[in-house]
């Protein structure tokens, strides 16, 4: 199921990995529907490292910095 | 008696349903872990009882609230379960459902918010969906109350017998172990093949409370297992199997309505306020605009009117009826100048109390909260709290007792305490009554914008002893921060009304016992003293009192006894300041509260004052909770201490450093 | 009116007072729920859940 936009402005994303996260995180957002090679529309950014918002499945979900980084394989 | 489980993730509208289906008012709010324990009711007309669980996303559980529901399943066994999902993020929700489907468990679906969905161009083939699930399916909008009397025939027609669980297609090993631990359970335990089954899949799943109550019933098939299971990570494999069923499930019911476009209003309404630089603005913003409504423009006018009366025409009728019939100036004092003075110039704030309740009921169900949470958790982030925490602290301008019992929804005990400890410092509601009689003697304008500067002092106090502690106490950081931003809804008026009339009820509740009984008191210090009543109040207890400790207050700017004496009363409740300061001033002075006031006070001095009375010692309400929750007196003890101690810092910096410029 | 029933009036409004203010530290002295002000479901339904199991 998608959310089917006419256009969507926003930058999107694949979640690589999310061995590194710790085990809570990972479980939370595993329940949330977020698995390796899920799709995530980055909504906002905040600056100085701040909170991310990313969009999947038609929901919004708030994530730390730190977490997002290691979704997209840094760290 | 049948029994329903109603199980479902987090902000669902389960809460919301379980009113609507039960006649019964719960607790609504458009946030994460409103439900925190159990609920039950029970369905109009028939013997089917509903038990209300903590939304959860799996029945594997991270924090305490959502072992409530696993727990629950594990040792209550329902009759039913009727599985709540938001219809527009099924592909989530789904992964619960399959949980409970392999419960074996009579499951009745609701999806929920279908109008959400709908909106989206989006539907299901309910038929479809409800043949390859194995379950019944029905649509709802339990807000805006659609489909619920066939959900409700539904449970009720609804055999609670065990029903054949859903099996999915699990890789081979997985499902050979399975079997093997299945039939082992069985042949030794007497389990139902059913329960085994499910018991063996959460097993394989982590489930730490699956896990421990396998130990604790020393079931052998699974325990020796353990290790295998984890080497060969069923749990992933499990996983991937239920994301491919639903996967599957949805591509083959989902019905394409018609082409949409992004622009939505929670989308529209989003980009403005959790805008990077925009959105802690628009958060005090937000704030400024309550104290507007409540000390400007709805408010005080009301409570204007109110007073007007109270000290007007009641307080003349009831004098001149006293009179009338005889009463001793003993008898008329203690009515006129004690409970009709103290008690109604409480409940003359009465207005701007519930203005103010209204607007928390109104954030509290549009969906703002969790916008406000990620807004600020950078700004939590550096002080070490994770923003969620951020909840209880704002249920505490409520009232303090209300905000600890919120911060149980913390998992980290550390971290619990240090919210815990820094409670006290939300400016809560009982505080108003005292702010409103000072602001409207000392400031003509800006009322809104003195009031709105205490509530945020208190929450910058919050923040930088929450920092102090974190780094007393060496608490780890807890990065688990996943908030949810759920759709915003227009605010229900029944929802508001109800809720704004839960927080309110309490104040209007504590005029006839604690008000009143803290007013009495003070009345009495007041024409008593050493020598037997007194005519002339500096003789009495009350005076003697307070001029004994008014030296140490003189730094703050302090320069009255009834100010000081007015002040001890407060830890009966934080009301009966304000009863006991119209109670004191009222005997003392012949002109009115006001012209007093300005006698007496500066407007720095008032300020300093203000100040004083946010931070120092908490109710004893509150205290008690402290001990309760933390199960220890020291930290009541230290509350009261550390509290007064910092209120009388702050408030001398802003007395001593004000009277530099001023 | 005479002194005694002024008297026996400004008694019984100080015991009053004296009661209700005795009464609310009792209650408030048990923290938590018991000390709370919100008459929230959870307590209702607790409250009509003792209420039953006393009756039986």
């Amino acid at each position: 199921m998608q959310l089917r936009y006419s256009e969507s402005a926003y930058p999107i994303v694949t979640v690589e990995q999310m061995a590194t996260l710790d085990g809570q995180t990972a479980h939370r957002l595993h329940n949330l529907g977020i698995h390796p090679g899920s799709q995530l529309t980055v909504l906002r950014q905040y600056p100085f490292h701040g909170p991310v918002i990313v969009e999947f499945d038609q929901q919004k979900v708030g994530i730390r910095y730190v977490v997002f980084e290691a979704l997209l394989g840094g760290h | 008696m049948t029994t329903v489980a109603l199980l479902g993730n987090p902000n669902t509208g389960k809460t919301t349903l379980f009113n609507e289906l039960t006649d019964k008012y719960a607790y609504v709010g458009n946030w994460e872990g409103v439900t925190v324990d159990k609920k039950m009711g029970k369905i109009r007309h028939s013997e089917m009882v509903v038990v209300d669980l903590p939304g959860i996303y799996s029945l594997t559980p991270i924090t305490k609230d959502e072992a409530v529901a696993c727990n629950y399943l594990l040792n209550d066994s329902p009759d039913m379960i009727l599985n709540v999902t938001n219809a527009s993020q099924l592909k989530r929700n789904l992964l619960l459902s399959i949980e409970l489907l392999e419960f074996g468990r009579p499951v009745v679906l609701a999806l929920n918010m279908i109008d959400d969905l709908k909106a989206n161009g989006v539907t299901y083939d309910f038929d479809e969906l409800a043949k390859r699930l194995g379950c019944q399916v029905r649509a709802t909008n339990a807000r805006k109350k659609s489909g619920l009397d066939q959900l409700r025939q539904e449970l009720l027609a609804t055999p609670p017998e065990t029903t054949a669980p859903l099996h999915l297609a699990y890789p081979a090993a997985v499902q050979d172990a399975i079997a093997t631990a299945t039939q082992q359970l069985v042949a030794d335990y007497q389990l139902t093949p059913t329960f085994a089954n499910w018991l063996a899949i959460q097993f394989m799943n982590r489930n730490q409370i699956v896990r421990r109550y396998a130990s604790k019933h020393q079931l052998k098939p699974l325990l020796t297992q353990q290790d295998a299971y984890d080497k060969q990570d069923f749990e992933e494999q499990i996983f991937q199997t239920r994301l491919a069923f639903i996967d599957e499930t949805l591509t083959a019911t989902t019905k394409y309505l018609h082409e949409v476009s992004n622009a939505n209003l929670t989308a529209k309404i989003d980009r403005i306020v959790t805008h990077p630089l925009l959105g802690l603005p628009i958060f005090v913003g937000i704030f400024l605009l309550m104290f507007k409504l409540s000390f400007d423009w709805i408010g005080t006018p009301l409570s204007d009117v109110m007073d007007a009366f109270i000290s007007g025409p009641l307080s003349a009728t009831a004098s001149h009826f006293l009179t009338s019939v005889g009463a001793m100036p003993f008898l008329k004092s203690l009515i006129v100048d004690g409970i009709i003075a103290g008690v109604g110039g409480v409940l003359s704030f009465i207005p701007q109390i519930f203005v103010l309740f209204a607007c928390i009921s109104i954030l509290e169900d549009s969906g703002y909260m969790a916008r406000a949470a990620l807004v600020t958790d950078r700004l939590m982030q550096l002080i070490g709290l994770n923003g969620k925490a951020f909840i209880p602290l704002i249920i505490g301008f409520g009232c303090n007792v209300t905000g600890i019992m919120a911060a149980r929804t913390i998992e980290q005990p550390k971290e619990r305490l240090v919210t815990t400890l820094i409670s006290p410092f939300m400016s809560c509601s009982a505080r108003l009554p005292i702010y409103g009689l000072f602001v409207a003697a000392f400031f003509d304008r800006n009322q809104a914008l003195i009031v709105l500067s205490l509530y945020f002092l208190g929450i910058a106090l919050a923040l930088f002893m929450a920092k102090i502690y974190q780094w007393v106490f060496k608490v780890k950081e807890n990065s688990v921060f996943i908030i949810e931003l759920p759709k915003y809804h227009m605010p229900r008026p029944d929802i508001i009304a109800m809720g704004t009339w839960e927080k309110g009820k309490g104040f209007i509740r504590k005029a006839g016992t604690v008000i009143f009984g803290g007013t009495v008191l003070i009345w009495l210090l007041s024409n008593l003293g050493p020598a037997g009543v007194v005519t002339n109040i500096d003789q009495s207890f009350s005076a003697m009192i307070g001029r004994f400790v008014l030296p140490v207050f003189a730094p703050i700017g302090i320069t009255s006894w009834q100010t000081i004496s007015a002040l001890m009363t407060g830890i009966l409740a934080k009301e009966v300041i304000s009863s006991s300061m119209i109670v004191l001033f009222h005997l003392s002075g012949q002109t009115g509260l006001i012209a007093t006031f300005s006698s007496l006070f500066t407007p720095l001095s008032a300020y300093a004052v203000l100040v004083f009375i946010l931070i120092y010692a908490p109710c004893f309400a509150t205290l008690a909770t402290i001990k309760a929750e933390t199960n220890s007196t020291k930290w009541a003890v230290y509350s009261v201490v550390s509290n007064t101690v910092i209120a009388y810092l702050v408030a001398m910096i802003i007395f001593q450093v004000g009277s530099l410029f001023i | 009116m005479s002194i005694l029933i002024n008297s026996v009036i400004v008694i019984a409004i100080i015991g009053g007072a004296g009661f209700v203010l005795y009464r609310h530290l009792k209650k408030s002295s048990q923290g938590s729920c018991p000390a709370c002000e919100y008459d929230c479901p959870a307590k209702q339904q607790l409250k009509k859940h003792q209420a039953e199991k006393h009756m039986s």
